[in-house]
């Protein structure tokens, strides 16, 4: 019969070689510095500004989480902006994702290189892009909108799905006021992962389906990078709290705040910057498979993810 | 055929199998007790000290802590009034670790400290090594005396400790902790009976309902106040009958508690709530004695009120006060506070010296060089160990008796210097520290490095062809490892592998993102990780687990006993599913045999609900009251014992299971069906979850739910998991979590017995034990299941997208999927094969994780064996990880996961 037939085929060969046939193609670019001098020195500046600002007030922290946290937070919103305004693309003026998912192989590595021609092309072919009202211009005013939108989104739509994902994880539910303290923990990590995205990808649904992924590429201002490592960092800091030590510090959620800070700075200097740059983070089997086993941080960023 | 691998993989289990067993016995030294009764000295002068009292009254409240007597708070005012006239005398009685209520009698008793195995034996309580018939105790030592009798009314621990012993005797079992009432009464209803007669000489009273409060809803419960005056009245009848009838002129009564509790009303462990108990000796006679104490006294946090005794000293001291030879086996020094009632001090002396003497016999049992060596008072001068110098302590008492006959000694100084040497004795002897046997631990250390080094070598080469699963899984070997040497991470275990499964399935969560859904419907598209992560998010805040915050309200303490309704819809709908699924597959016997036969899983699965309802009321009713449309059940149900109830449920699911294996035969090649073993392997499954909610309290009953949700979630996407090596991870995971989810801890105080009795009328061992560890296992057993089939699944998506291209895409659901006609497939002799390699990886991957974690636990407990918690946290660890091992990872994973499902594949 026909299974007899059938059996003496043999078993086809995966589709491709280089390819997991089961997976999807990632399609967005890594974020460039916008062209300006000394941006790197500022990127660089503020990283540190943020990391020393965090320790400064590291023993307040420890006495008063929650005000300390809110005050940290009034901080780091001003910080973020500056950043987001000097060092970043804003969305619409760049090209973020590749169209054609065929020429995503070149979009990994060649991403860093893009010229500020590409940029306004793309811009045209993107009306609805975020501020795009004057952000050809390129003026303070032009950058002023996606930011403030940035920051209204960031502090809007991710901060409840990541209150959950911390529940999930383990954030104490009792007493009950530390919800708000997670609250705010989210919103931490909120403006410091997800602003940047937002000021630089806008709302753009595959750019959001690759993060959702963690499948962007790692790019050299460090967006990514830090984002990573602000999720890696945070899940790394929830272990001391367990051990029976009884400090203050180990009171939720200064540990995980302190990973996330630390890893958003190591990250945001080392993975972009550094190593990897305009790599992603693979989870897949197959031909890409060597490629990841030369980068073992990319291995553990992936697996440690929080 | 058995290949390399699988040889070193079976060598390693053994190996690990013999090193537990090595290491326990090196570990766990079987105390050598004396055999036989003590009796008189025969150069015993005839005039001794007079015994005080002829009679005793034992009165044991079970977690009668310290507070809930001497305390401001308390309701025992007439006691409190006993005690401030002197006619009762109160101390702290200190329980040493482990505080359950078995190894508490036996100190109680026979003045010993009990063993650490006798924690196991608690649970083993027919075990007649455990039993104290051939040991010398009180009890024993009354019962030698002719002519008397002993009673004993309470909790039936101490029928099964003495058996023969009683001459009357109520037993009362401490089943169901919901009662509160109707223990106690069944004891108090002989008091005043027993109190008229005058044949007794030692009446026992053991009261159970203070303890069930306590686990119930905690020391701080609306119900203690009224039961601490229920206790206090009994207190205040006996006392009463004492001054009146002239048969009682001479009798004590002792009031104590066994253990305490801890501020969530558990007890097992070494908080000070849990060893500070009440212990009062009182007796009219006291009055012409003591002037009496202050009380009540305001509670303080560490539980202290009086002088702290040893609950072994209540041995002697009642030797001492009822007259006969102090237990062979005692540990005790004779409360020095009772020695006021003996006016003469050569009297106390007398008494002290027949104490030493019984102990420095232990102590030449225990170290027979040391004495020998030491039996001159020249070679003291050298004395180094703890055991030299108390054998010169000896040396030096003995001395001072001969002094003081010779009147060089005064009798005060004589006394000081033999309980200095009392105490010396006692706290060496009782240190369970001084006797490991290293040789035995290191040789199980050494077959466990073996174990271990074979394990490695057993895993096929390319299991982790990614490096992340490679990663990942040594990772989490090594940390797992580590942190079994933190005490804080070994009691709060949980955390780690919450913290580990976590951060994994946010892991396959990413994946999934990148994945070309097979599903193209966007409702479940990306969703599936998502949901599974959530669902995990409420299964860890079902139970609070561990130990620092076991008190905090979680799911089934807080949220399940105010909405019932809650509760109980989600307890029919995962019976419901489950007949569901069973019906599904019993319809399709039906085409081969009798057409009523798919109504069969029908009534299993409501006679599976009805014990489970009937249950719930005997156990915890308070779940039920708030949900009237259970009340005709429970009116029902109420008239058929539990134990028939549950049998039949039992045979349900056995004739299931036979129906299953003729109508489905999975041994049988068949021409129709693909992956006949599949179809049976489903309906295995949903029998198997069948068997374990029966053995599931009801509040976890919503949590397989959650699991089978997550499972068949899992298993609709096959592509998840890059390799085998990810599934075993995912297994491991969930099988650690959903332990510690259900409820369990590392400590033994955690351990379900709820469920060991479900139709077991009788008492036996292995019945029992095999039902413990089901009903504490539950969740990993299901996850074993549910593992195989996941690796089912996985098989099968490689088979078809090994086979033609046009395999359509498998959109399974786990339950209820009709196997797919084969032919297409053109993979069908390879799949069972590859199903049995798979399993065989996972098993090599759990075997490795199993003889790492056992082998650490073995180097920790090796290494702290000198720590402050090692009986109270690493030697429970210990025998849960031979738990895991032996019951869990031999069996369960083994035979059952490995040997017997992996076959269950078309021949």
């Amino acid at each position: 019969m026909s299974r007899s037939s059938l059996s003496s085929i043999p078993p086809s060969p995966p589709a491709s070689e280089r390819k997991d046939p089961r997976l999807l193609t990632p399609t967005t670019n890594a974020i460039p510095f916008v062209s300006v001098k000394h941006v790197r020195y500022y990127s660089t500046l503020h990283t540190v500004a943020v990391a020393v600002l965090f320790l400064l007030q590291f023993r307040a922290l420890v006495a008063d989480p929650y005000r300390i946290m809110l005050w940290d937070l009034c901080l780091l919103i001003l910080l973020q902006s500056a950043y987001c305004v000097a060092c970043l693309p804003a969305t619409g003026t760049w090209a973020n994702t590749t169209t054609h998912s065929s020429g995503n192989e070149a979009a990994g590595s060649g991403s860093g290189k893009l010229n500020k021609g590409s940029w306004v092309g793309s811009m045209r072919k993107r009306p609805a892009g975020l501020g795009r009202s004057g952000a050809a211009s390129g003026g303070w005013k032009g950058k002023a909108t996606p930011t403030i939108i940035a920051l209204a989104l960031a502090m809007l739509l991710p901060p409840i799905p990541l209150t959950v994902l911390a529940h999930v994880l383990g954030a104490p539910l009792y007493p009950i006021a530390l919800i708000l303290n997670t609250a705010v923990l989210s919103l931490h990590v909120s403006l410091l992962t997800c602003m940047p995205l937002f000021y630089s990808h806008g709302v753009s649904g595959p750019a959001w389906r690759d993060i959702i992924a963690a499948w962007l590429p790692f790019d050299e201002p460090g967006v990514w990078g830090g984002s990573v490592g602000c999720f890696v960092g945070g899940w790394l800091g929830a272990i001391p709290i367990a051990l029976d030590w009884d400090r203050d510090w180990q009171a939720w959620p200064i540990t995980v705040l302190v990973g996330c800070y630390g890893g958003w700075a190591a990250g945001k200097t080392l993975l972009g910057p550094i190593f990897l740059k305009g790599r992603r983070i693979d989870m897949s089997v197959g031909a890409e498979h060597e490629a990841i086993a030369s980068h073992p941080d990319a291995n553990t960023a992936d697996k440690k993810s929080r | 055929m058995i290949g390399l691998p699988k040889t070193s993989c079976i060598l390693s289990n053994i190996l690990l199998a013999c090193s537990i067993v090595l290491f326990a016995a090196g570990f766990f030294p079987h105390k050598a007790f004396l055999p036989g009764l003590a009796t008189w000295p025969t150069d015993r002068n005839g005039s001794v000290q007079a015994a005080p009292f002829d009679k005793v009254i034992f009165m044991v409240v079970d977690a009668l802590r310290s507070d809930f007597v001497y305390s401001s708070d308390s309701e025992f005012l007439f006691t409190q009034s006993l005690i401030r006239s002197g006619a009762a005398v109160p101390f702290d009685g200190h329980a040493s670790p482990p505080t359950i209520t078995m190894p508490r009698i036996k100190a109680i008793t026979t003045g010993s400290v009990p063993s650490f195995l006798d924690v196991v034996l608690n649970f083993a309580e027919s075990d007649t090594t455990s039993t104290l018939a051939h040991q010398d105790s009180w009890l024993a030592q009354s019962k030698a005396k002719p002519g008397t009798k002993l009673v004993m009314y309470g909790d039936d621990t101490w029928l099964k400790l003495f058996p023969g012993f009683f001459d009357r005797a109520d037993g009362t079992t401490s089943f169901f902790v919901s009662d509160f009432t109707e223990v106690d009464q069944n004891v108090t209803r002989h008091v005043p009976v027993e109190l008229a007669r005058t044949d007794w000489s030692v009446m026992v009273l053991h009261y159970l309902g203070l303890d069930h409060i306590g686990h119930k809803s905690g020391p701080r419960s609306m119900n203690m106040a009224p039961k601490q005056r229920e206790m206090d009245t009994i207190v205040e009848d006996i006392y009463h009958a004492m001054e009146r009838s002239a048969h009682l002129k001479s009798s004590l009564l002792v009031l104590c508690g066994d253990h305490g509790m801890n501020e969530a009303g558990n007890h097992g462990g070494s908080s000070s709530g849990e060893v500070n108990t009440a212990l009062t000796f009182i007796s009219p006679k006291f009055q012409a004695v003591y002037e009496g104490f202050d009380s009540p006294l305001p509670s303080t946090s560490e539980y202290s009120f009086y002088d702290k005794v040893e609950q072994s000293d209540i041995a002697p001291t009642l030797a001492g006060l009822l007259g006969f030879p102090i237990p062979l086996n005692s540990l005790g020094i004779v409360i020095p506070a009772l020695l006021e009632l003996w006016p003469q001090e050569s009297d106390k002396l007398d008494l002290l010296v027949a104490n030493a003497q019984q102990i420095a016999e232990i102590a030449h049992a225990t170290y027979p060089e040391v004495f020998k060596k030491f039996s001159s008072s020249q070679a003291c001068v050298s004395a180094k160990s703890d055991a030299e110098i108390l054998s010169c302590a000896w040396l030096e008492t003995r001395n001072a008796f001969q002094a003081v006959k010779r009147s060089e000694l005064s009798t005060p100084q004589a006394i000081s210097l033999t309980l200095r040497f009392l105490k010396s004795a006692q706290d060496l002897l009782s240190g369970t520290a001084s006797n490991y046997d290293l040789s035995k631990m290191a040789a199980g250390i050494g077959f466990g490095a073996v174990s271990l080094i074979l394990a490695i070598t057993s895993i096929p080469g390319g299991t982790f062809d990614t490096l992340v699963s490679g990663s990942a899984f040594s990772l989490i070997v090594l940390c797992h490892s580590v942190t079994m040497f933190a005490s804080s991470y070994v009691e709060e275990e949980h955390q780690f592998w919450y913290w580990v499964l976590g951060g994994w399935l946010m892991y396959i969560s990413f994946k999934e993102q990148r994945l070309i859904s097979f599903y193209s419907l966007p409702p479940i598209r990306g969703l599936l990780m998502p949901t599974i992560t959530f669902l995990f998010g409420i299964v860890r805040h079902v139970n609070s687990t561990g130990q620092k915050y076991a008190a905090l309200p979680s799911i089934s303490s807080a949220v399940f006993p105010a909405e019932t309704w809650l509760l109980w819809t989600s307890t029919i709908t995962t019976y419901a599913l489950i007949s569901r699924c069973l019906t599904r597959r019993a319809s399709t016997w039906a085409e081969a045999g009798s057409r009523r036969l798919s109504l069969l899983p029908v009534p299993v699965c409501i006679a599976a609900f009805m014990f489970k309802v009937a249950f719930t009321h005997a156990d915890s009713p308070e779940l039920l009251k708030e949900f009237q449309l259970l009340s005709p059940l429970i009116a029902m149900t109420s008239r058929y014992s539990l134990v028939g109830q549950a049998r039949i449920v039992f045979l349900g699911i056995a004739h299931m299971l036979a129906c299953a294996l003729y109508y489905e035969a999975p041994w049988k090649k068949q021409k129709t069906r693909e992956y006949a073993g599949d179809s049976f392997y489903h309906t295995f499954h949903n029998l198997l979850s069948l068997f374990l909610l029966t053995q599931t309290r009801v509040h976890n009953i919503p949590v397989f739910l959650l699991f089978s949700i997550q499972l068949s979630l899992l298993s609709t996407e096959p592509h998840l998991f890059n390799n085998l090596a990810e599934i075993s991870l995912t297994s491991l995971f969930f099988q650690q979590s959903s332990f510690f989810a259900l409820g369990g801890t590392n400590a033994i105080s955690s351990v379900d017995l709820s469920n060991a009795y479900n139709g077991v009328s009788g008492y036996n061992v292995l019945v029992v034990g095999v039902l413990t560890f089901i009903s504490n296992w539950a969740g990993p057993i299901w996850w074993v299941s549910g593992t195989a089939l996941l690796l089912r699944e996985k098989e099968r998506a490689e088979a078809n997208s090994r086979g033609v291209n046009n395999s359509s895409p498998s959109a399974l659901s786990l339950v209820e999927r009709e196997p797919k006609g084969g032919d297409v497939y053109g993979t069908r002799g390879s799949y069972g094969e590859v199903l049995q390699s798979a399993s065989f990886t996972h098993f090599a991957l759990l075997t490795l994780f199993t003889s790492a974690s056992t082998l650490s636990v073995m180097l920790v407990c090796t290494l702290l064996r000198e720590h402050l918690f090692i009986w109270t946290v690493f030697s429970p660890k210990y025998l849960y990880i031979a738990a895991w091992a032996f019951g869990h990872h031999f069996i369960i994973n083994g035979l059952f996961g490995w040997v017997l499902l992996s076959r269950l594949s078309e021949g």
